[in-house]
């Protein structure tokens, strides 16, 4: 397929996943602050701000949580809003509206749409917006139910994998670092700041879908370590980083194979690497040595994937390495 | 009070819907005798119209519309505020060609292809038109469109315009004669396509019992012309649709087609020239490109061939091109041939390469750069269209009867400035069609834009597109300045 055309299912996809995680940790922290005031809540709307890596509210915006949570989620100004993100995914889609089914743009369409209909979010929601991020959460599925079913599980539709599972990895090693940078807070400062406590676990899990199934694994007690294996190193949930690895590895191999050219690319390496780095990990070495440590190899790793997924597949020199058909 | 029945403006004394449709003595009717007796290739449609109520035509038009917008097919109008996508509109009554017209008109169509091809073979190398006098020199090596860098260049089997959109018009006889060629980048075939389907839901079973000729091939069609440029080259030449992107106004129909076709929509930014061969960039690797059907304008195709700012193009595409490496359809160049002065002399290319006597006759047109010719159009501008020669779309135009006296004033300066630049003509009472607006069918005027195919041999398929105007009296039927478009049924 065309490199841009790939490039196009690959962000699309990007900006749908980053779309969908940000709907989902909004709510739960729209939520999980609905009874808290002042100080703390604020605090913990800043750390949603971090571990999304948000550029900062504009100059003379008042920054309270009300204001926060509407400039994540609605405002056209801030490139990675859940609103910036549904309009570049549709985008993208546009360009490659011949490749997608009429399904999947119909879907991708209508989500847009209502994102469009819900407006700039200054004047509040009834239900605090719970629909608007149900939503983009619901239509982000839709999407990728259909896709799911009528792609062809070609070229294109590895691509769309790929963006998927990247931008995931990449948003819960985020999460995770910020989320355990608080837990080495001293507990003495019990300020606004201060350490994780029970309710931030549970935020983070439900981010990540993965309350129910962590209760399962374990117990309803969140220990540090047992939320980082599960998140982390879990060879099974979707929402592990992971599996999210080891997913990028099938996709990367994938494409080898059918680019029909000799010998592992660079992509590949990087992906096995990441993905062994996490399989052969043990949750009590990862904590001893710090896990802030692992998690900084994953962003790297993420990283270095999509520029050599992009030098090898997209936007390499065409006086190079290939040999013309 | 009501004038007489039979006189030029009364509304007839036919039933609804057709109860307030004017016959105008002065126009030919598709539909209407000028007695109000239906043709008789319409009488089943007239019949067939009766037995619908209002409600029922209106939901007719509703669904023909959500079809249109299901899907898409839109275009965008320049100048508009917004730049927007629209629905291009589209009116349930078909239009109805008999099969005699039809053939005539083929013939006719046929016979000016093959002369412009051979006409364009002449002027980019031997001359021998030129020498002989036949058309002047200066004009068509003064004609903007005429590109000094596809002298000495013969492009595959000689064949310089793949597809060629040419204009027809009815006049009051009811005779087809020829408005325009368009031989650059003529669009509209994917509403043909698309109004085709959906007159087929609109009105099935009279589809069926009135025998329509089929034209759901024209991408087949298309496609075997274009590989027919690369045939003796390979025979499974790589075939993309070369467009400016997802702004460009018909970018609908380049999308359509590519995919009808089975072929790659690229952008310029995705072909890549190396050794003076195309190649296309693919997660694959770069693959070599054998034809390209582009629609974008020969200025902007290479960068470095022409306008150094265009940002759609691809560098050194036309070094390859006229090295052979690659087909491009159309060819450059090819606007000389359809340059609105050039178009006069039309009827005389045909008599010189083919030693016949043209088929279908050209509208009257007035060469301005002949003083008597200037001086007489001059005089009765508010009579006359005036046409800049090298624009389409409608656009830089004067429709002398609706004209302004500063716009006739305007154009005045302009011929004056520049007499080589402009044409005109006189206006013509082109034909009306009936129209369902406002709950009734009404007359409106209407032209045809048949697409000829030229692959190894001319291949027309049958019909094409009725554009009208849709807005009452207006004679523009481009949809840039409020047209539409109408179902073509060629009887078999």
């Amino acid at each position: 397929m065309l490199s841009r055309v790939a490039d196009c299912l690959y962000w699309m996809s990007r900006y749908l996943e980053r779309a969908q995680h940000t709907a989902r940790l909004v709510d739960v922290y729209r939520d999980i602050t609905l009874d808290q005031k002042g100080a703390r809540a604020l605090a913990r709307w800043r750390l949603v701000n971090e571990e999304l890596e948000l550029p900062p509210l504009p100059d003379g915006a008042q920054e309270d949580p009300r204001e926060l949570a509407r400039w994540i989620s609605y405002d056209l100004l801030n490139e990675s809003s859940i609103a910036s993100s549904v309009h570049r995914a549709r985008e993208n889609a546009r360009s490659v509206r011949e490749l997608i089914s009429t399904e999947m743009w119909e879907s991708i369409n209508l989500l847009y749409h209502r994102v469009r209909q819900a407006g700039d979010g200054r004047v509040p929601a009834e239900d605090g917006g719970a629909s608007y991020y149900k939503l983009v959460m619901d239509g982000v599925y839709l999407f990728h139910g259909h896709a799911q079913s009528t792609l062809s599980h070609n070229e294109g539709w590895q691509f769309v994998r790929l963006g998927q599972h990247i931008e995931r990895a990449q948003m819960i090693a985020r999460q995770l670092r910020v989320n355990f940078r608080l837990c080495s807070v001293a507990p003495s400062n019990g300020g606004p700041d201060g350490p994780a406590d029970h309710l931030d676990w549970i935020a983070l899990m439900k981010s990540c879908l993965a309350l129910e199934m962590y209760c399962k694994a374990y117990s309803p007690q969140f220990e540090p370590a047992l939320v980082a294996e599960f998140l982390l190193l879990d060879a099974k949930f979707p929402y592990s980083v992971r599996f999210c690895a080891e997913h990028i590895r099938e996709s990367l191999d994938e494409l080898a194979v059918q680019s029909l050219q000799p010998g592992s690319k660079r992509s590949q390496l990087l992906a096995g690497r990441l993905a062994s780095m996490l399989s052969y990990a043990q949750v009590e070495e990862v904590m001893a040595e710090g896990i802030e440590n692992l998690l900084e190899r994953v962003a790297l790793l993420c990283d270095a994937i999509h520029e050599a997924l992009y030098a090898e597949y997209i936007h390499y020199a065409v006086e190079e390495e290939h040999q013309p058909a | 009070m009501t004038p007489p029945a039979g006189s030029p403006e009364s509304p007839t004394t036919l039933p609804y819907p057709f109860d307030e449709y004017p016959l105008d003595a002065s126009s030919y009717d598709e539909m209407f005798e000028h007695d109000g007796t239906p043709r008789p290739h319409y009488r089943a449609i007239f019949d067939q119209l009766q037995r619908f109520t209002r409600e029922q035509l209106e939901r007719r038009q509703q669904a023909a519309d959500l079809t249109f917008f299901n899907q898409g097919v839109t275009f965008t109008v320049y100048g508009d505020d917004e730049g927007t996508e629209r629905i291009m509109p589209f009116d349930l009554v078909p239009r109805i060609i008999t099969s005699a017209e039809w053939d005539r008109v083929e013939r006719g169509l046929a016979q000016r292809v093959q002369a412009l091809n051979l006409f364009l073979r002449d002027v980019y190398n031997e001359q021998r038109i030129l020498a002989d006098g036949i058309v002047p020199r200066e004009l068509v090596l003064g004609c903007p469109h005429y590109l000094p860098q596809m002298q000495g260049f013969v492009p595959p089997g000689g064949v310089y315009t793949t597809v060629v959109g040419t204009d027809l018009v009815r006049i009051e006889t009811g005779e087809f004669v020829v408005l325009e060629d368009n031989l650059r980048v003529p669009s509209g075939v994917s509403y043909m396509i698309a109004n085709r389907g959906v007159t087929k839901k609109v009105f099935p079973t009279l589809f069926q019992s009135y025998g329509v000729r089929p034209t759901d091939q024209y991408a087949a069609r298309l496609r075997a012309a274009l590989q027919h440029l690369a045939s003796d080259r390979t025979a499974r030449p790589r075939i993309v649709v070369l467009t400016p992107g997802i702004h460009n106004s018909a970018y609908f129909e380049h999308s359509f087609l590519a995919r009808q076709m089975g072929v790659e929509l690229v952008e310029g930014s995705d072909l890549v020239v190396k050794d003076q061969v195309v190649y296309m960039r693919t997660t694959r690797g770069p693959r070599r490109v054998d034809v390209i059907y582009r629609r974008i304008d020969d200025d902007f195709l290479d960068p470095l061939a022409f306008r150094s700012d265009s940002m759609l193009g691809v560098p050194g595409i036309f070094q390859a091109y006229r090295a052979g490496n690659v087909a491009i359809a159309n060819a450059l160049g090819a606007g000389v041939a359809d340059d609105k002065a050039v178009y006069t002399y039309v009827p005389e290319l045909i008599r010189y390469y083919l030693d016949e006597e043209p088929i279908l006759p050209n509208v009257e047109t007035y060469r301005l750069e002949d003083p008597k010719e200037r001086d007489h159009v001059l005089a009765n501008l508010e009579r006359m269209v005036v046409k800049a020669v090298g624009q389409s779309g409608g656009y830089g135009m004067l429709m002398g009867p609706s004209s302004t006296s500063a716009e006739r004033a305007e154009f005045k300066a302009k011929i004056l400035a520049d007499p080589r630049g402009y044409i005109a003509q006189p206006v013509l009472r082109i034909s009306t069609a009936p129209c369902f607006t406002e709950g009734r069918v009404q007359p409106r005027h209407v032209d045809l834009r048949p697409y000829i195919l030229f692959g190894g041999k001319v291949d027309i398929v049958p019909g094409g597109l009725t554009r009208v105007a849709l807005r009452k009296g207006s004679l523009v039927v481009n949809s840039s300045q409020g047209g539409g478009t109408k179902a073509t049924w060629v009887l078999d």
